[in-house]
């Protein structure tokens, strides 16, 4: 936790840096993302403006969240639960997009302290585990196959030299909170502009009402939940009744 | 098409909601069970915390067990007396399985316990129905009768009364410790229990045949009512736009159902039922067995 703090000062410093620059301005077609019955993933459009020729980078990190890890084990010929961990502020969700591969973009060290790349994300929790790192990999694969890491970085087209445009897209499982996209401008392996901007997604309408009631009201939820189930069980007895009369 | 599923917090196929429910509607149809003991694996194998699924599956219970008892108590084949002793033990089984649901989730051992209870049950019952339906199916063949009703010590304990619609005069005792289990076990699987209730009375109790089903279906209703609630008040873990799309796929499932009944004798049934049963069986064992695609779970806790 508290390294994950400083590395956030540390980007928040070169934010400021950066603005006072204002090499970069970029924007979302929408900083909202509403979570409804149907919804079924969502795609927005990130582009932007650059001042001075360089790589653009962009992150897009979900809420980062507590997970519960379970390690699978063969024991006697039986696939069974050995070991359970909690990892703290693991992202819910995380997709890099860049003008070039990021490994041809010779800034290891500058991509790892802003955690850009799904390799250089960091986790809490769990630091006397030894062999970690094959339970954080283990994280980084079980949450690629959910759909909430992106294995494939996207790629960021320039046009002019100066526009930038990519587009995101998010899976249909999506945790909602607040979701930071975190643009930087690389030049030579160094971070010469800075900016964050915000996604905020939310459940909205009947998803909300429900999430809502079944955490806030639980006795009453649960009676309506029966109740529902009544009505429909009678409807379809009756039904049945009438059509084979 | 996808719907979001607001407490499982994924997305799923509509349709391939609405069949599972459809498939859960023909059983109860058929067998007069909740079918919960198919969906509730197969929504957990499709990507459903497997909380949730028991939740929500025991909500989808409620209705379609509903629609079975109204049917058969119309028919006048419910025994009400030996049904409420069923309740006694299976509400007091429920809430205290939802407790040990609580207590083994914190434990992340919730999963196993889930597999290897529906492995046992599944196997032992699924064996037994191809079992017996098999013999019947031969003496039926041979011409001879076939006794239903035995007499044995469990049925002489104390506290004997008369069951009128079973034609029985027993202790209420092995009822009523039959039915604590199956609560028991229903909350913890997310079943109803039909599938291990209606075999035990009518093995273990001996009770009529016509009336078990309209019974077991009593009580499955009002242990899936206790479940849900429980649920839902304790471990916020009924969706129910997951249980009404269930619900929803049932109501042609149980017509078909009833209408294949009318068609197919007693036994082909039962031998049909336990061969569906003893295949998931198999399943399960090959989820334990075969090696897993991935070996660390995760859970997003707040």
């Amino acid at each position: 936790m508290k390294l994950f703090l400083i590395f956030n000062l540390v980007f928040f410093i070169s934010i400021f840096k950066a603005n006072s620059k204002k090499l970069i301005i970029a924007d979302i077609s929408d900083n909202k993302i509403n979570i409804d019955v149907g919804f079924k993933g969502a795609k927005l459009l990130f582009f932007g403006v650059i001042d001075e020729e360089g790589d653009v980078v962009v992150s897009v990190t979900g809420p980062r969240k507590t997970v519960e890890v379970r390690k699978k084990e063969k024991k006697m010929g039986l696939w069974l639960n050995s070991d359970t961990k909690v990892f703290f502020d693991v992202p819910s969700y995380y997709y890099v997009a860049s003008t070039r591969p990021l490994k041809e973009l010779n800034a290891e060290n500058v991509l790892l302290i802003n955690q850009v790349g799904i390799e250089n994300i960091r986790f809490a929790g769990a630091e006397e585990q030894e062999e970690r790192s094959s339970w954080v990999n283990g994280i980084i694969k079980s949450m690629i196959k959910a759909g909430r890491y992106n294995p494939e970085p996207g790629l960021i087209q320039i046009s002019d030299k100066r526009l930038f445009k990519t587009e995101l897209n998010f899976a249909a499982e999506l945790v909602d909170g607040q979701y930071l996209v975190d643009t930087l401008l690389l030049k030579n392996g160094a971070v010469i502009a800075a900016r964050r901007s915000f996604i905020n997604v939310s459940k909205t309408g009947y998803g909300e009402k429900i999430y809502k009631m079944a955490n806030n009201n639980s006795l009453l939820y649960g009676l309506i939940a029966v109740f529902f189930a009544f009505i429909f069980g009678f409807v379809v007895h009756e039904i049945t009744r009438r059509v084979n009369a | 098409m996808e719907i979001y599923l607001p407490i499982a917090e994924i997305s799923q196929n509509i349709f391939f909601l609405l069949s599972i429910g459809f498939v859960a509607g023909v059983l109860s149809g058929m067998f007069g069970v909740g079918g919960g003991f198919l969906t509730t694996p197969i929504l957990i194998l499709s990507g459903v915390p497997p909380a949730v699924a028991v939740g929500s599956e025991a909500n989808h219970i409620v209705g379609s067990s509903l629609t079975g008892f109204l049917n058969y108590f119309r028919r006048k084949n419910v025994d009400i007396i030996m049904g409420a002793i069923l309740l006694l033990g299976g509400v007091i089984g429920s809430a205290s399985g939802v407790f040990l649901f609580r207590l083994l989730s914190m434990q992340g051992r919730v999963e196993e316990v889930i597999s290897f209870t529906y492995i046992l049950f599944l196997g032992s019952v699924g064996i037994y129905m191809l079992y017996e339906s098999l013999k019947t199916r031969k003496k039926k063949k041979s011409g001879s009768l076939i006794k239903l009703h035995e007499h044995s010590w469990i049925h002489g304990l104390p506290f004997r009364i008369k069951f009128r619609r079973s034609k029985l005069y027993i202790s209420i005792i092995p009822p009523l410790l039959i039915s604590y289990i199956i609560g028991v076990l229903a909350a913890i699987m997310g079943v109803g229990g039909g599938f291990i209730l209606v075999p035990a009375m009518i093995y273990l109790l001996g009770m009529s045949t016509q009336v078990v089903i309209g019974t077991s279906l009593m009580q499955i209703l009002f242990v899936s009512i206790t479940s849900t609630i429980m649920h839902a008040y304790i471990n916020q873990t009924v969706d129910i736009i997951l249980s009404g799309l269930l619900l929803l796929g049932g109501v042609l499932g149980v017509q078909m159902g009833a209408f294949v009944v009318q068609r197919v004798s007693g036994e082909v049934l039962r031998m049909l039922l336990g061969i569906i049963i003893f295949c998931l069986c198999l399943f399960l064992i090959s989820e334990l067995v075969i090696d897993p695609k991935y070996i660390f779970i995760l859970d997003l806790l707040q």
